[in-house]
């Protein structure tokens, strides 16, 4: 596949949540093997694009194209299984069960290689081999996240939407957080991040969009969006 | 104390049998996320299947496949009506599928009572309960019968089987994915519906093993007997906590245990209102249950 | 007038209160089926004081309504804000109690009843019109009585602790005293319905008051429309009715088609056959026709 080619598509895409508008006509390239980061305040409807494109949210108007497939309207789990998987923000695991069931959930929809995937999981992050007995709820909030993101790993997904990863954690977790981003990234995975605090994830990220009460009101490269008078007043607080 | 100590003896088998029925209970509500009410009455129901069986085949085993049979299907056919109700969620509470429950069991408890032994009581054939036998153990006043044993055993080994299932299968993990947070699970793709319908299987199995427990255990039953077992059944889950399947263990086997002392003790019937006060009792002074509610 | 006729006009004016009893704890999200319990206790308390002591039917009336409310009010004590099903058993382990001490009292007449409640009025057709007027007396102030408190702002109160908990926390609403008044208020109902039952139908037994009440009850309730007052008022004389219609073999059947509406209606139209919405456009095009005038 080249480089460029575009791997997920949204045209005209508008979602109401019992009438109030959450997305308003969203249009939205990603191409394959890029970072791009979901930029906006609460409530401007990053959770919601996040949770449409993996079809838990059923839009109104619109198209998603994943590898050219309309995949609006299809089942989570379909979805899921042809390779695109979130990490939810906040909560993220599943604190009553132990990491390794944690991460063997990840593997529900795509079986395959699961001791092969393990042992990758377990060499990025090696914090987990070591708890793969605790139960979750009792990892630090770091962890937590990691393995969140690790569980994603273990779907074997095209695309990561990860949903807001430095909410509630310490900078210096966060910055670690981003590295691991960065290191997926660059391994080849396509991933759309959503993020408040913008600067750390245009740092990482090729490319953004920033969203306001649905609408994307800005699409660039980063360096373009860091420059941005507009941008910078809103969000780095400059 | 000879007295206490039969009556333990004989409340281990009553109490297995609602552990059974508690358990099947929890994973309902848990997995499928219904409150149904009426499950004891799909069981009771299955007693019948298999009364009616036998006594037409003459066959003790084609009756108990029977059982279980019927309870599987009328658990699987009637997993639609919930899910649908379900699917409304949001705009229909949970509230809906414990009277969608109650629904169902009005219409089940009336067939019975109209159209199988003219309404009256059925009684299980000895060849089933094993009382034509003289007890495997008896000393004093403590009796130990061949069908106590196979009800505790039963038990045992069902229960062991169901919590293998949930802590060492993927079905059991995406269980109990869904019982910690439905959305969460549906986020990280399990399928709820699919998921949920796997549970009304294998609670329906679960409840058709009961049935014929519950026949060789009490050797008759009657169309009331299933909301009566209803009531039980939601109450040792409250009182244990909603959705706590340790809890419904626990609390199902004391309440064995502990109607069967009061048998001992109190002249008839009024054993079930010594019962019922002391459920009352329990509800009233801890009404989110005694070790904490997992919904 | 003929027994049949009475019986339907009584029973459903029972059913209607005691529907009505549920509806109001459900204002809250509480299925309380306390009053059905309250029902028997009452109605058994109606029928020893009519029976054994001679007491006047006004004061038996008046004392079986307060009984009801008093017990109503010591459980509200305890789960006045329980969780829905906490609050479900409750309600049916009452109700099995109350059972199983009336079935081993010889005094309250054990499993088969007290018979011979005496009529109010001697002559039988003058009893039955008057008993008729009482409890349409009762349907009447009490249907006014909770239409009131719907437009009060206790009425609203209600309907944001439903809506969301939160909100009504954060907003001062105390969710406690709220449900503990509706218990009581349904209790006190199922306390009258009780009187009102012993004396219509002049004998009462345990069997009576079993989870049969709730499983009517309840069908009425969601089958009229769980979120409207209304509901019940068109939905009882309807479920109670066509039975009567229905060929004899078919009659013996009707708690069966109950719990088929039951289910029907919570699988097409969960809010039930009469909604708040339509309330609504009933009222504007009954101001329409007025205004002009
Ligand atoms: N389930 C829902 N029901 C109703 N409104 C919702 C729901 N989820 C989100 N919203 C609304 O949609 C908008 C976008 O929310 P969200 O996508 O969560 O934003 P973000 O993730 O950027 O903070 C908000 O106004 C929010 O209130
Ligand atoms: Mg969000």
């Amino acid at each position: 596949m080249e480089k460029n080619e575009s791997i997920l598509k949204i045209r005209n895409l508008s979602l109401y949540h019992n009438k109030i508008k959450a997305l308003d006509n969203i249009n939205l390239e990603v191409k394959k093997g890029e970072l791009l980061v979901l930029v906006g305040a609460n409530g401007a409807g990053k959770t919601s694009l996040m949770e449409t494109i993996l079809g838990s949210n059923v839009p109104q108007h619109g198209e998603i194209l994943f590898k050219e497939n309309e995949i609006k309207g299809k089942s989570v789990d379909y979805i899921v299984r042809n390779g695109i998987y979130l990490v939810p923000e906040d909560k993220g695991v599943f604190s009553s069960m132990t990491v390794l069931d944690n991460l063997l959930l990840g593997a529900h929809n795509n079986r395959k290689d699961v001791p092969l995937k393990l042992e990758t999981v377990y060499d990025f992050f090696p914090v987990l081999f070591d708890r793969q007995k605790q139960i979750a709820g009792t990892l630090s909030g770091g962890e937590r996240r990691m393995l969140a993101i690790a569980r994603a790993l273990m779907s074997s997904p095209e695309i990561i939407l990860i949903d807001e990863p430095s909410i509630g954690l310490a900078p210096i977790i966060v910055n670690n957080i981003f590295e691991i981003i960065k290191k997926l990234n660059n391994e080849g995975y396509t991933i759309i991040l959503s993020e408040q605090n913008i600067y750390k994830a245009l740092k990482i990220a090729q490319r953004g969009c920033v969203l306001e009460t649905g609408k994307i009101v800005k699409y660039g490269c980063s360096k373009e969006l860091l420059n941005d008078e507009a941008v910078k007043n809103a969000y780095l607080g400059v | 104390m000879e007295v206490l100590a039969a009556q333990i003896v004989n409340g281990l088998s009553l109490g297995s049998v609602y552990v059974l029925l508690v358990t099947a209970f929890n994973l309902l509500l848990l997995v499928a996320m219904i409150i149904h009410y009426s499950f004891p009455v799909i069981v009771v129901f299955s007693m019948y299947i298999s009364w009616f069986v036998m006594n037409l085949s003459g066959s003790i085993w084609l009756g108990i496949f029977s059982a279980v049979l019927s309870a599987v299907i009328l658990n699987v056919i009637t997993a639609p009506i919930f899910q649908h109700i379900m699917k409304k969620r949001g705009e229909v509470d949970i509230n809906a599928t414990m009277v969608a429950s109650m629904g169902m069991g009005m219409i089940i408890t009336d067939i019975l009572s109209h159209v199988f032994n003219q309404g009256f009581p059925i009684a299980f054939p000895d060849k089933l309960t094993g009382n034509d036998k003289a007890p495997l153990i008896k000393a004093g006043l403590i009796t130990v019968s061949q069908g106590q044993i196979i009800i505790l055993l039963s038990s045992v080994i069902f229960v062991i089987i169901l919590f293998w299932l949930l802590f060492k299968t993927r079905t059991g993990r995406a269980f109990r994915a869904i019982a910690e947070d439905p959305h969460e699970a549906k986020l990280v793709g399990i399928p709820l519906m699919k998921t949920g319908f796997k549970s009304y299987a294998i609670t329906g199995l679960l409840g058709g093993v009961t049935s014929v427990l519950m026949a060789v255990l009490l050797g008759s039953a009657s169309a009331g007997l299933g909301d009566n077992l209803g009531h039980k059944v939601l109450a040792v889950s409250i009182i244990a906590g909603l959705g706590n399947l340790t809890g419904g263990l626990v609390v199902g086997l004391l309440l064995g245990i502990f109607e069967a002392i009061i048998q001992g003790y109190f002249a008839g019937s009024w054993s079930n209102t010594v019962s019922f006060l002391v459920m009352l009792v329990i509800v009233l002074a801890k009404p989110k249950g005694l070790f904490g509610s997992n919904i | 007038m003929s027994l049949t006729l009475f019986y339907y006009l009584s029973i459903t004016a029972i059913y209607i209160l005691m529907s009505w009893a549920l509806y109001l704890p459900y204002r809250v999200g509480q299925l309380h089926f306390m009053s059905v319990a309250n029902m028997a206790i009452s109605a058994y308390f109606a029928a020893i004081m009519a029976v054994n002591f001679s007491l006047p039917f006004g004061i038996v009336l008046i004392a079986g309504t307060i009984i009801g409310g008093i017990i109503g009010y010591i459980v509200s004590i305890a789960i006045g804000d329980a969780p829905c099903f906490s609050v479900v058993i409750v309600g049916f382990t009452f109700i099995y109690l109350i059972n199983t001490i009336v079935e081993n009292m010889e005094y309250l007449g054990g499993s088969m009843g007290i018979f011979n409640i005496p009529k109010v009025l001697k002559h039988s057709d003058s009893n039955r019109a008057f008993l008729l007027i009482i409890i349409y007396i009762l349907v009447l102030f009490t249907g006014i009585l909770i239409n009131r408190f719907e437009k009060s702002k206790y009425g609203r109160a209600a309907f944001t602790i439903n809506a969301n908990k939160n909100i009504a926390l954060s907003s001062g609403i105390n969710i406690k005293k709220m449900g503990m008044l509706l218990q009581t208020w349904s209790s006190s109902i199922g306390g009258m319905c009780g009187v009102m039952y012993a004396f219509i139908m002049r004998s009462i037994s345990p069997d009576n008051f079993t989870f049969n009440i709730v499983g009517v009850c309840v069908t009425m309730l969601f089958v009229g429309g769980i979120n409207t007052m209304w509901g019940p008022l068109i939905a009882a004389p309807l479920l109670w009715g066509f039975p009567l219609i229905l060929p004899e073999k078919l009659q013996s059947w009707k708690i069966v088609l109950y719990g088929i509406f039951l289910i029907l209606i919570l699988l097409i139209k969960p809010e039930g056959l009469i909604t708040r919405e339509w309330i609504k456009k009933i009222k504007n095009k009954y101001k329409r026709v007025i205004e002009p005038l």
